[in-house]
């Protein structure tokens, strides 16, 4: 089963709709986005590119957190994800940093996971 | 500067990539392997393929070199820049020098720092819509003429036929489903590039080197090598990493320095 054959069977919309859903999805999240206007001042504003997850530097990045603290790449990008979040900076830009070296993943004394480096 | 030897290798390429539509070909190693060959062709900077993905966005599915500015380079052009125009016209695009046209103001700059002067754009068609491009970089002014354009278009319809006939790609329903498809086989070998360049202190560039090499060497699809990889199966090791595989020196690299 392809992934929009899954999202297709839980959604029951059909191919060209399931499209038109993200196309529309994406364009929701901008108006969101500049409505909550919460982006810190000094940020550029984020290009429509830099929402979605299909950026190269994203999957790198998960691959390599995944490596320093041996959990799964779907684990590592959930932590790539929650770090964003909470340092409030788009995610590419955390994924950069990471495969940069600027910033990485520790496992420490008790096993607890850790960020360290630059931010 | 053309010499003699290029008709065959313009012979060879194709024969290599007809032969490669054979059952489960990998499809991203083929579409690598059309990119170093423009290189080769067309004495190139660089060269790479970008696929619209189910939003829209120009995604790049494979490239000549996987130098990160490269590849910005390529993605850049979703706001502005010759595959963005060549996909929404379908008609392909020849700057021989970028300092002589002023459409695309950010590109022009992000390509002439990288060591980029000349462009272009073709587009890998499919009956009246355009898929995605073949995107091509030189690094000095140099004027393609007709039978390079025809050349390139050529190559832009081999790397249509590639995807369109990919098995997984023909499991998606609709079109822009399978253009999804082929992006989605581009995921995993991102995640294995990272795992190996976190692992042996490697750059993306030669972490994807050695995970083509290995996957040649050990006679196995490259998609397969990554996702054996990033699900624990496998773990390469340096002692594993061959040599002598034809990755040519990548052209342009030396204008890259310092950058």
């Amino acid at each position: 089963m392809t992934r929009s054959q899954v999202a297709n069977s839980i959604t029951g919309l059909s191919a060209a709709q399931h499209d038109d859903a993200l196309i529309a999805a994406d364009a929701l999240v901008h108006v969101i986005l500049a409505a909550q206007g919460s982006t810190p001042a000094s940020a550029e504003p984020v290009p429509f590119r830099d929402v979605g997850l299909f950026r190269a530097e994203i999957h790198q990045a998960s691959g390599m957190l995944s490596a320093q603290i041996g959990c799964t790449v779907a684990d590592a990008l959930v932590q790539l994800r929650g770090r964003a979040y909470a340092v409030e900076k788009p995610i590419a830009e955390l994924a950069r940093d990471v495969v940069l070296g600027r910033t990485r993943l520790l496992r420490g004394a008790d096993n607890q996971i850790e960020w360290s480096g630059e931010e | 500067m053309r010499t003699p030897s290029r008709e065959s290798l313009l012979s060879r390429t194709f024969v290599q990539l007809a032969d490669s539509l054979v059952d489960e070909f990998d499809l991203i190693e083929l579409l690598t392997l059309l990119s170093l060959r423009c290189v080769e062709l067309f004495e190139a900077g660089a060269a790479g393929i970008l696929l619209a993905d189910q939003r829209g966005t120009l995604q790049v599915v494979a490239a000549s070199s996987e130098r990160a500015r490269l590849l910005e380079l390529f993605q850049l052009q979703n706001d502005q820049g010759p595959c963005l125009d060549c996909y929404s016209t379908g008609s392909p695009i020849s700057v021989h020098d970028l300092r002589s046209v002023e459409r695309w103001p950010l590109f022009t700059a992000e390509a002439e720092a990288a060591g980029y002067r000349g462009v272009g754009a073709f587009p890998l068609r499919l009956r009246d819509e355009v898929i995605g491009t073949l995107n091509i970089f030189m690094a000095d002014p140099v004027e393609l003429g007709d039978q390079d354009l025809q050349i390139c278009q050529a190559l832009a319809d081999v790397a249509t036929i590639a995807i369109l006939q990919h098995q997984a790609v023909q499991q998606a329903e609709n079109l822009s489903g399978q253009l999804q498809q082929a992006l989605d086989s581009r995921i995993a070998i991102e995640q294995a590039k990272g795992i190996l360049a976190e692992r042996f202190h490697l750059e993306m560039t030669d972490a994807f080197a050695q995970l083509r090499r290995f996957a040649r060497g050990s006679n196995q699809r490259l998609s397969d090598v990554a996702a054996a990889l990033v699900l624990g199966q496998i773990v390469l090791d340096p002692s594993t990493f061959g040599h002598g595989v034809d990755t040519p020196p990548e052209a342009g690299s030396s204008l890259e320095q310092g950058s």
